[in-house]
């Protein structure tokens, strides 16, 4: 791979420049000096903090898991190749997923699946984020306002950090359809602003909206039902 | 949006705009207001922020032990310790 930092080997197309804003620098401490330095245990943190995302990313251009774990791993050999040529432009996150994001797209080619992010956007995208009665109809005098209560998530400390929440939030994120798996991962699972996943992704600021908004109403409702659960087994 | 008039369903639909902070200063004022006297809403942004927290804490997930021993020798064998 050679060419451009993000290992495109090209400008990938349609690709909008990320503006630039003070809070947008790369972070003075982003574990870039002692990864270049050879530091094992910075580079084993970084791994355990991204790559189950990179897998779940990946799998949204490839046929299969199995796949996405090779791009993942692939895109590790790129990030150890291309350290010292990394310029620091973005972060070193940023950077790291757009070489993913690209090394997933050439491997969706080769595996003749259609790759273009908008080919991802299923039918199930466009599932209201809502069941129907979710509100008050047009009829109601309190119409669009809430139809069943909202209650409060009476959640213990503790259940907040157990590995079964944990394990409940992995599957509603897994289970989004993928388009939504995708924005969700790297904006909420990496914290990536709208611009870096609109860029990477090739997504308009409003489609990103979109997927967002309704994969994240998902995740909640499967964090709601967790907590109804809990409260019944009280 | 006005004040007095904001829907909850409106209030859902411009969330993630919302907590961008991405809204426009007098729809983000309406919606606060509204907060102020809709508990089912207030709930709902507490959930949403919670919702958003935990699934920042994938990344915490386990990585096979093979991969992480595979991808360290990699790192171990092309950089200069």
């Amino acid at each position: 791979m050679s060419g451009t930092e993000d290992g495109s080997g090209s400008r990938v197309p349609g690709w909008i420049p990320v503006p630039r804003t003070p809070g947008d620098e790369a972070p003075a401490d982003d574990g870039l000096a002692r990864l270049r330095r050879g530091d094992q245990a910075a580079f084993a943190e970084l791994v355990r903090r991204l790559h189950p995302t990179m897998v779940r990313v990946a799998g949204g251009y490839v046929s299969s898991r199995a796949v996405a774990e090779e791009v993942a791993q692939d895109t590790w050999v790129a990030v150890i190749e291309q350290l010292d040529r990394f310029e620091g432009r973005s972060s070193l996150k940023t950077w790291i997923f757009r070489i993913l994001t690209n090394q997933a797209k050439t491997r969706g080619v080769r595996e003749r699946r259609t790759t273009p992010f908008s080919s991802l956007v299923t039918d199930r995208e466009a599932e209201p984020a809502f069941p129907p009665d979710t509100f008050f109809d047009e009829s109601h005098r309190w119409s669009g306002h809430w139809a069943q209560p909202v209650p409060a998530w009476e959640l213990p400390e503790d259940h907040l950090l157990s590995d079964e929440l944990g394990h409940v939030i992995q599957r509603a994120v897994d289970t989004l359809p993928p388009a939504q798996r995708l924005v969700v991962a790297l904006r909420d699972g990496q914290d990536l602003s709208a611009g870096e996943v609109c860029a990477m992704l090739e997504l308009s600021e409003a489609n990103q909206r979109v997927l967002l908004h309704r994969g994240r109403a998902k995740v909640r409702a499967a964090v709601s039902e967790y907590v109804e659960r809990l409260g019944a087994k009280v | 949006m006005i004040p007095d008039e904001v829907q909850c369903r409106e209030v859902v639909n411009v969330l993630t705009d919302y907590l961008d902070g991405a809204l426009p200063a007098e729809q983000r004022a309406a919606l606060e207001q509204h907060l102020l006297t809709c508990e089912g809403c207030t709930n709902y942004v507490d959930q949403m922020r919670t919702s958003i927290g935990l699934t920042g804490r994938l990344q915490e997930e386990d990585v096979p032990q093979a991969v992480m021993d595979k991808v360290l020798q990699m790192f171990q064998d092309r950089l200069p310790s």
